[in-house]
């Protein structure tokens, strides 16, 4: 009985959502919304219920090592601890999409209580895309995801997650932050579809759209960057990004995203890129689709990719779909997305915005076609070609640099038209001790031409960052008088959200940073040793100590006990180790990393002979790797910033409210 | 301020800008320039990093640790040496894996789509937006704005935003549209006046203050953004492969570095060598045990000898060479130095061990003495045991 | 107006090719998908086998060249490797069987041990056929390894004929290698 309580629950998820998305649309036309829309909200609730029933249910099978589930019985163990059991909920392909249910109808439920007061006839015809995605995610699950299956016969004990999602406690937080940012950007592309449908592709629009779209946008920054956290501390082969082509999947919405972020900015002071801001947010949500197929569907081999199954098909036909019909709603509404307000067509801050849109957007293109190429390739020719990180470095590098450059020209540039010798005198300075840094560094011996064009543009954007504090800070000091850090502290205050994004930005420059100093100044070493052996790498040498077992219940390691130094200093010793899991025959090796505010030492075993008291230790020392995950927090503080809601003044009176019911939709 | 100060405080401020601009060119180029002849370490990890591991997914055969990884860069380097170029190399690859073991796709085949089309979906954006930027504006309203604005909304080249006043003119133009009398032309009028006296820019907060002064020219600042980003774009993809190279900080000292005599062929660094060509007499030596312990003695001795060089009269250094030359088997080259030690420090445990080795070696009658002598002043030393067994065995 | 009509024919146009691109992509991604874990084709296969030189596990040299004109399966594999451990029985028993229709066997024994490979072959099937040792696994990348284990079948005139990935089914030994066999001198 039990059993059925699973697919129960996906069953009348499936149901309520189904008629939710219904009862929503009706409401929207209706007369007698506020009827109609009590049953929809009840609808939605009961998917919300739903699929929390669902996931608990699986959990709960999970932890009571109930094997005779098909889900358990390949991914549960009982050697496993706890807290991993817990999160193999997410470690395979059924399980995850019974997380991604979860976050689903938690956000269509979230949008349901939090309604802008200028959305007007907008949310109800959102929230019934949003319960139509609902549906058929919760109908993939009970028909091609097979959470709940049976099998027989019943198996004693599992092998457990795969070893590499079991090392690390990260493993609990990434997938479900990467989710909330991946399921967070359906509703910008339902309110996208709403203005669509209703054809206020207006105001109201991009004032609901900012804040779900700048929160979808913090998770998944946080979720990307935590996931090359984790795949730096347990992978073992000393990177953060490898171009794989699920991590490709994962980053794609995340520059329409912000593409999206800045040109919004536009549209609510100049009513003008409206085709390009709906553009933004479907062509966000359809990456997020297709970048669940590729991972899904087996197509691309990866570390990540998932076994094959119906799944794949299904998002691909609902890819399709949604590619279809969000063509059709532009077709249809071609004539409301006209322009009334010309841009200038000058350098201001709007055509920098644009030029910054172009560049994401090319950026994202870029990825995208390394990414698919291959399979492209190999369904009209045949050849399998692959593309990996030489052509991604190659392209998106020089790109990115020139992203940074606007980031430090566009706070300067004033909305409207920009006066060229006003704005070149404030760019000087800042520009001149860019280009200083370049020329010393370079001229000092350092290498890496992308490197060192890295660090001028970061002290570039620091400098022209500074300059806009200064400004601000002058006028407010002009005005009010008082001290220039007082000054400046409500400067920081009254403009939360525009420094608040500054700070985004720094944040992202100290990112640019680190990657370009690790992956430049990076240098490692390879040495068989033996006990009292040593390997170095410039400043820092690991010798080796003891080379032991270590058996427990849920694997067998070897470790490697190496003393580390620098400059003659103790570092103390750390543990390397390579493991086997009774379900694998590979052996998976553990790093062990020191980090430093300056550089990270990191050890792996490739190869131990515990009797011979032998190891072949890596040695790889990477500068900046902590300022790379620092840069995150900076990222998420100025996002959190920028958005902390102020203090809402009285709601302008809304015609349009009342109107959007009396009014017949042409 | 008059003008010739102000032309010459633009002209200081040029000449500042182009020097720092030089000077940051000059950085670059010095940056860009190939490292000191690069080590047959790096060499190797240059042309591993092109090719795919091809038990792992998605790594390259540098960064591998796999068995088969291990034996492709021992392969690379074995052909690096007998001169083959990355390219040769890469095409061996390639005959026995196809091209899939490629990690950046071929220019010359089908692959170049994959490098041509990102470029040219940046220039197509580009020009699209070019164009909308300097497409015309609405139409403007004649002076009977009432029946010209009519006539605009009836075409569909009028559309009213949402604002209140965008939502009033659209009734009232729905509303004249529908019937049209007086009063609701009248207030179409209205509406439209409201409408287009809107301020154009709306929300100048928080933005830099404009001053008068002249335009900044659109082209020019267009052209220049746009060959700015081309250029970048193919330095980047040109000079991709030069950013791969390890060291920091100020070039080692310039000291007088006598160079490897030229009949001793560059060597190969030992595995687990970092440090790159040694500049120091202690470097060589290090570097010589390096050897040592990687079991190359021809090598080891070489790098002793530059030692030695370096620093004429290290009798320590000189004790290691014979050393290795004992144990490799060439106790007779090592004799006569080791004599000379004996000389010089006489009843020195550690000389008379290698002395003694390479007597036996040699099957001096002297042998035995020496040895004995050994175990008389350090009995309790590691090699002790291993020469009593000598000495019993005969 | 005017300048409308253009611009609606101009999103038509757009609207059309964006369908298209995306009819397209599905339509490849889709084909992809019937695919499944489709084996890698070698890229040896039909050209000349690679060389074999080197020393057996037992200290005889070996050369398959000395091989030309027979019908030879050349066998990836460690005693470390675990589908190997199912190979090996299987593998000497077809051996067993067409010994006397001039199949002939040799193996590559990838970063092993000596003795460790011995005992391996003893306990696992007893093969009876030559082993080069590679220690450092630049033979398997020779040959074009991806993992272990893999199998080669060169053909009388030198060349690769096919390539198992993976562990070689008795299917693969009737498909593959016994009609060459039939060919081949008794």
């Amino acid at each position: 009985m039990r059993y059925l309580l699973g697919p129960l629950a996906l069953a009348l998820g499936l149901a309520a959502s189904a008629v939710a998305a219904v009862l929503w649309a009706l409401a929207a036309r209706s007369p007698e919304r506020f009827r109609l829309a009590a049953r929809a909200r009840l609808g939605t609730q009961t998917a919300l219920l739903a699929a929390a029933v669902a996931a608990g249910v699986m959990v709960v099978f999970l932890v009571q090592h109930d094997f005779s589930v098909r889900y358990v019985a390949e991914n549960g163990g009982r050697a496993v601890p706890a807290y991993y059991t817990v999160i193999s909920l997410w470690a395979a392909l059924e399980g995850s999409l019974l997380l991604w249910l979860l976050v689903l109808t938690g956000l269509t439920a979230l949008a349901m209580v939090r309604v802008h007061p200028r959305a007007g006839d907008l949310h109800p015809w959102a929230m019934s895309v949003l319960s139509g995605l609902s549906a058929f995610f919760f109908g993939l699950a009970l028909f091609a995801g097979n959470a709940f299956d049976r099998v027989f016969p019943v198996p004693s004990d599992g092998p457990g997650p795969n070893p590499l999602l079991q090392d690390h406690p990260l493993m609990g937080v990434h997938p479900p932050l990467l989710y909330a940012g991946y399921v967070g950007m359906a509703v910008p592309f339902a309110y996208a579809v709403a203005a669509l449908v209703t054809g206020r592709t207006g105001p109201a629009w991009t004032a609901v759209v900012r804040a779900w779209t700048l929160t979808a946008w913090t998770c998944l920054t946080a979720g990307i960057v935590m996931g090359g956290w984790w795949a730096y501390e347990v992978l073992g082969w000393g990177g953060y990004w490898a171009w794989d082509p699920v991590e490709n999947a994962s980053v794609l919405p995340w520059f329409t995203a912000t593409a999206l972020l800045h040109s919004i900015m536009v549209q609510r002071r100049r009513a003008t890129l409206r085709l390009w801001n709906l553009t933004l947010a479907i062509a966000t949500f359809v990456l997020v689709v297709l970048g669940t197929f590729l991972t899904r569907s087996g197509v691309v081999e990866s570390v990540h990719a998932f076994t094959q199954s119906a799944i794949g098909p299904a998002l691909l036909a609902f890819l399709l779909v949604v590619l279809l019909g969000a063509g059709g709603l532009f077709l249809w509404r071609r004539d409301r997305l006209g322009d009334d307000e010309p841009l200038l067509a000058a350098v201001s801050r709007e055509t920098s915005f644009l030029a910054n849109n172009l560049l994401l957007a090319g950026l994202a293109v870029t990825i995208l076609v390394g990414t698919t190429f291959p399979l492209l390739a190999e369904a009209f020719t045949g050849d399998r070609l692959s593309v990996g990180p030489p052509y991604f470095d190659r392209l998106t590098v020089p790109l990115a640099l020139v992203v940074v450059l606007l980031m430090g020209i566009g706070p300067l540039l004033p909305w409207g038209r920009a006066e060229g010798r006003g704005v070149g005198r404030r760019l000087l300075p800042p520009a001149l001790a860019g280009l200083a840094t370049v020329g010393l560094l370079g001229v000092t011996g350092m290498r890496g031409v992308s490197a060192l064009l890295t660090f001028g543009l970061a002290l570039f954007v620091v400098g022209t960052t500074l300059t806009r504090l200064a400004i601000d800070a002058g006028r407010v000091r002009t005005v009010e008088g008082g001290g220039a850090v007082r000054a400046a502290a409500r400067t920081l205050v009254r403009q939360r959200r525009a420094y608040g994004g500054l700070l985004v930005h720094l944040g992202f420059v100290l990112a640019a940073v680190a990657v370009a100093a690790s992956s430049t100044y990076g240098a490692s070493a390879t040495r068989q040793l033996t006990i009292g052996d040593t390997v170095t790498v410039g400043g820092w040498t690991a010798t080796l100590q003891d080379v032991r077992t270590a058996d427990t219940a849920r694997r067998s390691s070897v470790v490697a006990d190496l003393r580390l130094r620098r400059d003659g200093d103790d570092e103390g010793v750390y543990r390397p180790a390579l493991s086997t899991y009774p379900g694998s025959s590979q052996a998976i090796g553990t790093p062990s990393v020191r980090t430093t505010p300056t550089a990270d030492a990191y050890l792996t075993l490739t190869e131990v002979d515990p009797t011979a008291g032998t190891a072949t230790v890596r040695l790889a020392v990477d500068p900046l790797v902590l300022e790379l995950w620092a840069s995150a927090g900076v990222m998420v503080a100025g996002a959190a910033v920028a958005g902390w809601p102020r203090r809402r003044r009285a709601p302008e009176p809304q015609p349009a409210e009342v109107r959007a019911v009396a009014e017949p939709v042409p | 301020m008059t003008v010739l100060r102000v032309t010459r405080r633009r002209a200081a401020t040029g000449v500042v800008v182009l020097g720092v601009l030089a000077f940051a060119v000059l950085g670059l180029i010095r940056a860009a320039a190939p490292a000191d002849t690069p080590s047959m370490r790096q060499r190797v990890d240059e042309v591993a990093a092109t090719l795919r591991c091809p038990t792992c997914q998605g790594l390259s055969i540098e960064d591998s640790t796999s068995v088969l990884a291990a034996g492709s860069r021992r392969i690379i380097e074995q052909q690096l040496e007998q001169g083959r170029t990355p390219d040769e190399i890469r095409q061996w690859f390639v005959d026995r894996y196809g091209s899939s073991v490629l990690l950046s796709p071929d220019p010359a085949g089908p692959g170049l789509v994959a490098w041509v089309v990102p470029g040219l979906v940046l220039v197509a954006g580009g020009l699209l937006v070019w164009r909308w930027l300097g497409r015309d504006a609405a139409p403007s309203v004649a002076p009977d704005r009432t029946a010209a604005a009519l006539a605009a909304w009836r075409a569909g080249a009028l559309d009213p935003d949402d604002s209140p006043a965008g939502e009033a003119l659209r009734e009232a133009l729905t509303a004249a549209d529908a019937d049209g009398d007086a009063a609701a032309l009248a207030r179409v009028a209205s509406a439209h006046r409201r409408y287009t006296a809107r301020p154009a820019t709306a929300g100048q907060r928080g933005s830099v203050p404009t001053r008068r002064g002249p335009v900044l020219p659109r082209r020019m600042v267009t052209l220049g953004a746009a060959g700015a980003v081309l250029v970048a774009a193919a330095a980047g993809v040109a000079l991709g492969s030069s950013d791969r190279s390890t060291g920091t900080g100020p070039p080692p000292a310039a000291a007088a570095v006598p160079s490897p005599p030229a009949s001793v062929p560059a060597p190969s660094p030992p595995p687990g060598w970092s440090g790159g060509m040694p500049q120091t007499p202690q470097n060589w030596v290090q570097l010589g045990r390096a050897y040592d312990a990687a079991h190359q003695p021809d090598q080891a001795v070489a790098a002793y000898d530059m030692a030695l060089r370096l620093q004429p009269g290290a009798d320590a250094v000189l004790l290691m060479r014979a050393d290795v030359l004992v144990r490799s088997g060439h106790a007779d080259q090592a004799l006569p130095d080791l004599e000379q030690l004996d000389a010089r420090h006489p009843d020195t445990a550690d000389v008379l061990l290698v002395l003694g080795l390479a007597q036996r070696a040699g099957g001096d009658p002297d042998a035995g003495a020496t040895l004995r002598r050994f175990l008389e002043l350090d009995p309790g030393s590691a090699a002790a045991p291993g020469v009593r067994h000598l000495l019993d065995g005969g | 107006m005017t300048a409308a009509r253009p611009r609606r024919r101009r999103r038509w146009v757009g609207a059309v090719a964006l369908v298209a691109v995306a009819v397209v992509t599905a339509f490849a991604l889709g084909m992809r998908l019937g695919e499944g874990d489709a084996a890698q084709p070698s890229a040896l296969v039909g050209r000349p086998a690679p060389d074999l030189r080197g020393t057996t596990l037992d200290g005889a040299p070996f050369d398959l060249a000395d091989w030309r004109g027979q019908v030879v399966l050349v066998n990836i594999w460690g005693s470390w490797c675990g589908p190997c451990r199912e190979e090996l029985p299987l593998l000497a028993r077809a051996y067993a069987t067409l010994q006397e229709r001039g199949l002939h066997v040799v193996g590559i024994d990838v970063r092993d041990d000596a003795p460790l490979a011995r005992t391996f072959l003893q306990e696992h099937g007893n093969a009876s056929w030559p082993s080069v040792a590679d220690p450092d696994g630049e033979r398997a990348v020779d040959w074009g390894t991806f993992a272990l284990p893999e199998t080669y079948l060169v053909g009388p005139d030198g060349r690769v004929v096919a390539k198992a990935i993976g562990a070689v089914d008795a299917r693969w030994i009737d498909q593959t290698v016994v009609p060459l066999l039939a060919r081949g001198t008794p």
